[in-house]
């Protein structure tokens, strides 16, 4: 019985190892309305999840109470082991769990670079005392990143719009500005709400390479998604989530099998 | 003459150094502080009942409090410390209320506290205000009448100097970058990590401390502050010199509290004189309103935009890029997809 | 005076009532145009003096009080069309943001101020009004109000009346309600919103002209600067009531007249506006949208 218990709990402490993100129970109700509850669902080291389901079931109601910008009513979010649940929202994106939104948040009289400046996280430049002291003292690392931010903008295309104002830059390429300006946070774990809406279908292909981009360095996604095959491609596993619960959890074609999750689907 | 010259000179500076104080907490930060006169008249009020000596002194014919009788420049640092309190209390209620509220209700404080002035006799000698303030130094290094408002211009403009080379060093720093992205955009920048609440905390207690400095160095010069001086009409001007001269741009603003607070004021007194006395003082508001309403319609960035940061991008040397594998493929459809775009 | 006795706080109580009056007809104008036009009209304190002077002028041309409040009211409405159209619509539709309109209708307050004060001059006007001894029967209540100060009161209610009757049951004041609320779909159920928008600045225009001129006559003695002070204690009574809803706004106007008269009773007369702001300081922090609740388009949020 002992080496069973012991095997048991050297199981659960990997498995505990692996995981990323885990969403336990979480709940939110206002004004009578419960819009999420009870959902639970895991998120381990070098995943891919996907978030599916019809209009309305909470996807983006979720995502942004795991990022932090939306309390829970109850329940618990723990993040690499910390329990995050009642940070405030840019605690957890400097502690590596980063939401990209839905719609542009580009920062519209700033440069692109500008744009991909900001977001670095831990700027020496950025303290209080640069109202007073030499430029000298955050020089080197704004150089660094500068050549970082470069990299990005070659890496995703769009060097040539370098010191543009993003305000200027088409719906496509405010999208990839998005990803850039996360992926300058250096995330551990990206939540992404609806990165193909308003994309057009020629690009698609595009945004789904730079999501791979993430996976390659070590970033795990979470991606709610209204194009089933965009999730098909691009997801290890994918959560149902219907009316503020998960109905279900698999791969597409478990899914597609699954008579409730059709239903959802039908009826809305 | 002289006179004349060295008076504009203080109140050019003075005002350069308060609208940058309000460019940083508004142009930068996108802060609305409908209360930047009080801020001014909070520095002045501090620096004067610091400088002053017992209210008791002197016959007693002022009432107000403290009276410290401090020597130069210490008011002076109060003031500015003065003003980046009141800075925080607006940062904290800011956190409560939200932007769009905020420039209403720092507008009802601002009217409020001249009420509160006025009628609690005992804080500030009420409507008649504080006189009889002690100028700086001009005992200390027994500085003749005649050269003395020249050695005042001395002590605005070392002021004002300090005061530049701090505020470009924030506005060209990342944290100056932090602020304009909050100005864009603060929820976008919560979202990225920023402690917006912390930094537009700091804007508003940087900018106040500037704005009180210069209420501070307002009376010392002027010898008296009161109520009347400090309406709501002042703010307005500020905005209009902001609006007017460029948002965000430090030189800009320079130049559009120029071209309504010198300018248009000096361009009067040449005007001749109309049957009312009163008619050129409004004839100046007139101009300045309108003006205000077509910049903003026309020209809203105003005559000196805020320019932009244009970053040289050193060639990649790809020994340098981090170390992640990149497909070619990957490089040459992504080139293909921002043509196409 | 310290310790009011009984009469005394009835008498205040009667002084209230005028005040409220005239802050409630200004408030409900004020309120209107947020609803319709989502605009903070910081230009309507002097938009009311102006008609003040412009009663002033009829009266000292010899004619009677009603028809200077007429007078008033003509002029409210011709100068509210006027600004809405040629300034806040033109700017808003620029896409101007809410603090950029504010930063507008305080400029167009203050211009208007100049060129009343170069018209005029810097010195106080008063109407010139036939005196008039407190009303014998209410005397004996304890109150001390004369005939010109009840005919404002009882102005107040009958247009308060009035408008709530075209508010609620005629076709065009369902119509105002109905574009306050949600304008591009008032405009698609086939309602005519820009007539609708002017009728409501027309008639928040002419309340605003009887606020103007009901306000010289109780006040005393105004000047072009008048309208500064008088336009936060209106702004308090709209919020007091939620801003966009026209009841409240009255209802507004009747707590902090009679507010403030009483307590002027206990405390220091010129304390009374202080206490007005930091009912509104307290609104803004903890209540923008009002203290009643209510069902109609509430505004409380700035406007967008």
């Amino acid at each position: 019985m002992t080496s069973r218990t012991f095997a048991n709990n050297t199981s659960t402490d990997s498995r505990k190892a692996q995981r990323r993100l885990l969403v336990d129970g979480v709940r939110r109700t206002f004004g009578g309305v419960v819009a999420i509850d009870s959902v639970r669902f895991e998120v381990n080291r070098g995943e891919i999840v996907g978030l599916v389901g019809p209009n309305g079931a909470g996807k983006s109601t979720l995502m942004a109470m795991i990022a932090g910008a939306i309390p829970a009513s109850s329940g618990r979010i723990v993040f690499d082991g910390a329990d995050v649940t009642r940070w405030p929202e840019y605690k957890i994106a400097r502690h590596g769990l980063v939401r990209a939104h839905q719609l542009s948040t580009e920062f519209r009289k700033l440069t692109v670079m500008e744009n991909l400046l900001v977001a670095a996280a831990r700027q020496r430049g950025e303290r209080f005392r640069s109202a007073v002291t030499p430029a000298k003292l955050w020089r080197a690392q704004e150089r660094a990143l500068i050549k970082e931010a470069t990299t990005v903008l070659e890496q995703f295309g769009l060097r040539g719009k370098a010191n543009d104002y993003a305000g200027t830059l088409s719906g496509g390429q405010k999208r990839l500005l998005e990803l850039m300006r996360v992926l300058m946070l250096e995330p551990k774990l990206v939540l992404l709400d609806e990165p193909m809406s308003g994309v057009n279908p020629g690009f698609i292909a595009t945004v789904e390479e730079r999501l791979l981009d993430f996976r390659a360095r070590g970033v795990d996604l979470v991606i709610a998604e209204h194009e089933l095959d965009v999730v098909e491609r691009l997801c290890d596993r994918v959560i149902v989530v219907a009316q503020g619960r998960v109905l279900a959890q698999g791969n597409m074609d478990e899914l597609r099998a699954n008579p409730a999750v059709v239903e959802a689907y039908l009826v809305g | 003459m002289t006179y004349y010259v060295t008076t504009i000179l203080v109140y050019f500076g003075v005002d350069a150094l308060a609208i940058w104080g309000l460019n940083v907490q508004y142009g930068l930060c996108g802060l609305y502080n409908f209360a930047f006169i009080l801020f001014q008249s909070l520095g002045a009020y501090t620096a004067a009942v610091l400088t002053l000596g017992p209210a008791s002194g002197n016959g007693g014919y002022q009432h107000y409090v403290l009276g410290a009788s401090l020597p130069f420049p210490l008011p002076l640092i109060a003031a500015g410390l003065a003003g980046a309190g009141l800075g925080i209390v607006l940062g904290l209620l800011t956190r409560r209320v939200g932007a769009d509220l905020m420039a209403v209700l720092t507008f009802v404080v601002s009217v409020m506290a001249v009420l509160v002035v006025s009628a609690v006799i005992p804080l500030f000698n009420g409507p008649a205000g504080l006189s009889s303030v002690p100028a700086p130094l001009q005992s200390t290094f027994h500085i003749s009448y005649s050269s003395y408002p020249w050695f005042f211009v001395g002590v605005v403009a070392v002021v004002c100097a300090i005061a530049l080379i701090s505020v470009r060093a924030l506005t060209n720093s990342p944290l100056g970058r932090a602020m304009r992205a909050i100005r864009e955009n603060e929820k976008a920048c919560s979202a990225l990590g920023k402690n917006v609440a912390g930094l537009k905390l700091f804007a508003f207690a940087y900018g106040g401390a500037l704005i009180g400095v210069s209420g501070a160095l307002l009376v010392m010069f002027i010898g008296a502050w009161s109520p009347g001086s400090w309406e709501v009409i002042e703010t307005l001007s500020a905005f209009a010199a902001i609006i007017i001269g460029g948002t965000g741009n430090n030189y800009g603003v320079v130049a559009g509290v120029f071209v309504t607070q010198i300018f248009l004021t000096e361009l009067t007194r040449f005007l001749p004189q109309f049957s009312a006395t009163n008619l050129i003082g409004s004839m100046q508001w007139i101009v300045i309103g309108v003006l205000t309403l077509a910049f903003m319609w026309f020209r809203p960035r105003g005559i000196f935009p805020e320019r932009k940061r244009v970053i040289e991008l050193d060639r990649l040397d790809p020994s340098e890029s981090r170390s992640h594998d990149l497909g070619s493929s990957t490089a040459g459809r992504s080139q293909e997809a921002q043509k196409s775009q | 005076m310290v310790g009011g006795s009984g009469t005394v706080l009835v008498a205040a109580i009667g002084f209230g009532v005028v005040s409220a009056a005239v802050i409630a007809l200004a408030a409900i104008g004020f309120t209107l145009q947020v609803g319709i036009s989502n605009i903070w009209n910081f230009a309507y304190g002097d938009i009311m003096i102006a008609c003040s002077y412009a009663g002033y002028a009829a009266n000292h041309a010899g004619a009677s009080i009603p028809l200077c409040v007429v007078v008033g009211a003509v002029v409210g409405s011709i100068l509210s069309i006027a600004t809405n159209r040629l300034i806040f619509m033109r700017f808003l539709a620029r896409g101007v943001s809410s603090f950029g309109m504010l930063i507008v209708s305080l400029w167009c307050g203050v211009v208007l101020q100049n060129i009343l004060l170069a018209v005029f001059g810097d010195h106080f006007f008063t109407y010139k009004l036939n005196v008039s001894r407190p009303n014998a029967a209410l005397k004996d209540l304890g109150f001390l109000l004369n005939s010109t100060q009840l005919s404002i009161i009882g102005l107040a209610v009958v247009l308060i009346f009035l408008l709530y009757l075209f508010l609620e049951y005629t076709q065009l004041g369902q119509a105002m309600r109905a574009t306050s609320s949600n304008s591009s779909l008032a405009r698609v159920s086939g309602i005519n919103t820009a007539r609708v928008i002017d009728i409501t600045w027309g008639i928040s225009g002419a309340l605003c002209g009887v606020a103007g001129v009901v306000f010289a006559i109780t006040v005393g003695a105004f000047e072009s600067t008048s309208g500064e002070g008088f336009l936060v204690i209106v702004f308090a009574a709209a919020m007091i009531g939620g801003l966009g809803k026209p009841l409240g706004a009255a209802l507004g106007g009747l707590v902090l007249g009679v507010a403030m008269e009483v307590l002027a009773v206990y405390i220091q007369s010129d304390l009374k506006e202080i206490a007005a702001l930091g009912i509104l300081v307290a609104l803004l922090i903890f209540r923008p949208q009002g203290l009643f609740r209510g069902v109609s388009s509430a505004k409380g949020a700035a406007p967008a």
